[in-house]
């Protein structure tokens, strides 16, 4: 992997495909975050890669099958933490019968945060008998339609490229009572994520609103090295055209005295 | 609360049983299921942990490759479908004995899929029992219930958990409905059951010691009109640990469903526990919908490959089960079915087998170990294995006979002196000057003596009445001090008789 990325640094990338995912832009994505997108791939093409547009087609579903595999297994995941044997324990107050299975509510009720409960509750109903079917089972045969997808795709391109997320940093807080909204800005890095292939994200530059913009590099599974190089490669020619890394750009007065 | 039962004979008479078994058996590895975390029995608690035993955040299941050996052994054992891909699913619950909250099992691929076993009855009638699966899964830790009369739940003061059996393997039996059992169904279980134990020994994956806990099975029973009606609503009771338990619930819950149905009560969908004290089983918790395990793959591990060449390389391995074995012994030996019977019973199959391995013949050495041996077992309280008697030195004790060097009496004494530990038949033969008198000179005297003082009997005897011959061999037993050979006497006073 070292050796990829230092093969990268020669900005060198003649003979590489690279696989913009069609279904990976334009609508629902900021402007300021596709215009960095596309003069970031106009580079990767200067230093002499071959730029050919796949499509995805199954990608549209990720974002729902993900919303129903990852807050299923949280469920499972988060179980073991019950106040037994670590952690926060929470006895129930004193006309409250004093067993086991009270205290693993109250500790629940009071160590886990609402996004937390939000997915665990989720999750418990998305295995619910009668449900799975319907839920997860048809959430799996997503996933095997997305990995599918990716076998397409890196038939066409040795690397694929997107956007790392619609749009830049929302404030925080901002969209806990949308969580649909706030689940949105997970679009490009969840296909990914199901598929278990590896995915990296390098800085873009800055958007319109002055925050940073990322630039996915995803590579076929087991093959992580596919994308050091080209990544290497734009984080070189990038920073030479930002005269540094970019953080240094940033207008950012919290980061100021962070060792700027 | 006493239940109302009906007469055993009188509710199988009116109602058909149908009958299911869960039996779980704790594999012998050394390791658990998931982690390296040792498995030995009696250890202080919570000392054969590791991270995965515990549930700890960040730790990782890895499987244990020879619980899945085992597991197909079993499988093939069992006459089970040995699944190519098998697959491994959370089994979610709350409980403080279950580190993680879910249990890791198989659901809908087992590795072990249909087969079935064939159990033999008290009478020789051979019943098959119909496999569903033999699933591979984890156990949960133990909990210990302390300041209430009887070790529940209920009126304890507190509780304690030892996580050392949490992530011990085990595979879960699972038969289809056992159909056509009549009123012979608890006898079917308890030789079910039996079977199961002795396979599992024969292939050493599970020390199947039921009141360690090895083995213990959840008894389901159902009652029905008539064989052509669908199921009845059944009961469930858990955690049985002895095969007279297992009998006796199924007995019980017969006639305790057959009271309630006779007079058109309902059977409640529960789980039971059988209270052995009361010779009885005892309501639980009512079954109901809201039992949802949830049951999911899960996603630390990966699907199960189990290729056909490697079910050939362990089906080579695989030793000979019990019921062909005994068959092909009793064959051999040719006993009859009562004598085989007898010698399972007293648990002998395999110090027979050794003793007669070791040249004694199959009649010499049931009559030992079934005799003197079992005597002096029962009489200590002991097993026959724990007797200070080898199968090789009842060889000898019986090689020394067929020699002519020991006669009965004389074997007995013998063996009674290995069993005092004097040592080897040899030892002890030598140490006391045993010696049969077959020296044809003294024996002639001596019977010649024998005779002399008692002419009435001589007189039975040549006028063909053979029943006093016992006289003059004990009198010449007395004479020799024991060492006389009976035949060798027998022969003379014919001889003599004749001459």
């Amino acid at each position: 992997m070292a050796a990829a990325a230092r093969e990268g640094m020669k900005r060198d990338l003649k003979g590489l495909k690279v696989g913009l995912v069609k279904e990976l832009g334009g609508e629902g994505f900021q402007p300021g975050v596709e215009a960095r997108f596309h003069e970031a791939v106009a580079a990767l093409e200067s230093m002499g890669a071959e730029v050919v547009e796949v499509s995805c087609p199954h990608f549209k579903y990720a974002l729902g099958a993900y919303y129903i595999i990852m807050p299923s297994e949280v469920s499972s995941n988060l179980a073991r933490y019950d106040g037994m044997r670590y952690g926060l324990r929470v006895m129930p107050p004193a006309d409250v019968a004093q067993t086991a299975a009270n205290m693993m509510s109250y500790t629940r009720e009071a160590g886990f945060g609402d996004e937390v409960k939000r997915r665990i509750i989720l999750g418990t109903y998305a295995l619910s008998a009668g449900y799975y079917d319907a839920w997860y089972g048809s959430a799996q045969k997503v996933r095997t339609l997305i990995i599918q997808d990716f076998e397409q795709a890196f038939g066409q391109a040795d690397v694929l490229v997107s956007p790392t997320s619609p749009s830049t940093a929302f404030r925080f807080g901002e969209k806990m009572d949308d969580p649909l909204a706030m689940y949105m800005n997970d679009i490009a890095t969840i296909p990914a994520n199901l598929a278990g292939v590896p995915a990296m994200s390098i800085p873009a530059g800055l958007s319109d609103d002055g925050l940073p913009v990322g630039f996915q590099f995803i590579a076929p599974q087991q093959r992580d090295e596919v994308m050091y190089k080209p990544a290497a490669a734009l984080e070189a020619a990038l920073e030479e055209a930002w005269g540094g890394p970019i953080w240094q750009s940033l207008k950012t007065p919290w980061l100021d005295g962070l060792n700027k | 609360m006493a239940e109302q039962l009906m007469k055993y004979s009188e509710a199988v008479k009116e109602f058909d049983p149908v009958i299911g078994l869960e039996t779980h058996v704790e594999l012998s590895t050394n390791t658990k299921l998931f982690c390296p975390a040792p498995i030995s029995f009696g250890a202080e608690p919570n000392t054969e942990l590791t991270p995965v035993s515990l549930g700890l955040p960040g730790s990782l299941p890895v499987l244990n490759e020879a619980a899945v050996d085992y597991a197909i052994k079993l499988g093939l054992a069992l006459h089970c479908q040995i699944n190519e891909w098998s697959q491994f699913s959370r089994k979610n619950y709350f409980y403080p004995d279950m580190p993680r909250d879910y249990q890791i099992s198989q659901y809908d691929k087992p590795t072990n899929g249909e087969g079935y076993l064939d159990v033999e009855l008290e009478d020789g009638t051979v019943f098959r029992v119909p496999i569903e699966r033999a699933h591979i899964e984890d156990d949960a830790g133990k909990n210990t219930h302390v300041g209430g009369s009887d070790g529940r739940i209920e009126g304890a003061d507190h509780s304690l958990v030892d996580y050392n059996r949490a992530g011990v393997p085990l595979i879960e039996i699972v038969t289809k409905p056992i159909e056509g059992a009549g009123d012979r169904a608890p006898e079917i279980a308890g030789a079910y059951m039996r079977a199961i134990r002795d396979i599992v020994r024969a292939l050493n994956i599970s020390h199947a010691r039921m009141e360690q806990g090895n083995m213990r099975a959840d008894v389901n029973v159902s009652l029905r009109r008539s064989p052509s009606d669908p199921y009845g609503t059944r009961s469930e009771t858990k955690n049985v640990n002895s095969f007279r338990g297992i009998e006796r619930t199924i007995q019980y819950e017969i006639r305790r469903q057959a009271a309630i149905l006779d007079k058109g009560g309902e059977i409640l969908q529960e789980t039971r526990h059988w209270d052995e004290s009361a010779q009885a089983t005892a309501g639980g918790r009512v079954k109901s919908d809201a039992d949802d395990y949830r049951y999911f793959p899960d996603p630390d591990l990966v699907m199960l490959h189990i290729t056909p060449e490697h079910v050939e390389r362990i089906k080579a391995q695989m030793p000979e089960m019990p019921r062909e074995r005994r068959n092909r012994l009793k064959g051999e030996w040719q006993f009859s079915d009562t004598e085989m019977r007898d010698v399972v019973n007293a648990d002998a199959l395999d110090l027979i087998e050794e003793t007669v391995k070791l040249g004694a013949t199959p009649a010499g050495a049931k009559k030992w170990w079934l005799g003197e041996l079992s005597r002096e077992a029962n009489a200590k309280g002991v097993g026959l294995e724990e007797l200070s008697v080898t199968p090789q030195e009842v060889a000898d004790v019986e090689q020394l006979i067929a020699d002519g060097k020991l006669n009965d009496k004389l074997a007995k004494q013998t063996m009674a002196l290995v069993l005092q530990g004097e040592g080897t038949p040899a030892e002890v033969v030598a140490k006391h000057g045993f010696k049969v008198v077959s020296d044809d000179g003294a024996l002639q005297v001596a019977v010649q003596e024998a005779m002399d003082a008692q002419p009435d009997v001589v007189a039975k005897l040549k006028a063909g009445n053979m029943k006093p011959m016992g006289a003059l061999i004990g009198a010449v037993m007395r004479a020799t001090k024991g060492q006389a050979d009976a035949k060798a006497v027998t022969k003379i006073v014919m001889e003599k008789i004749k001459g």
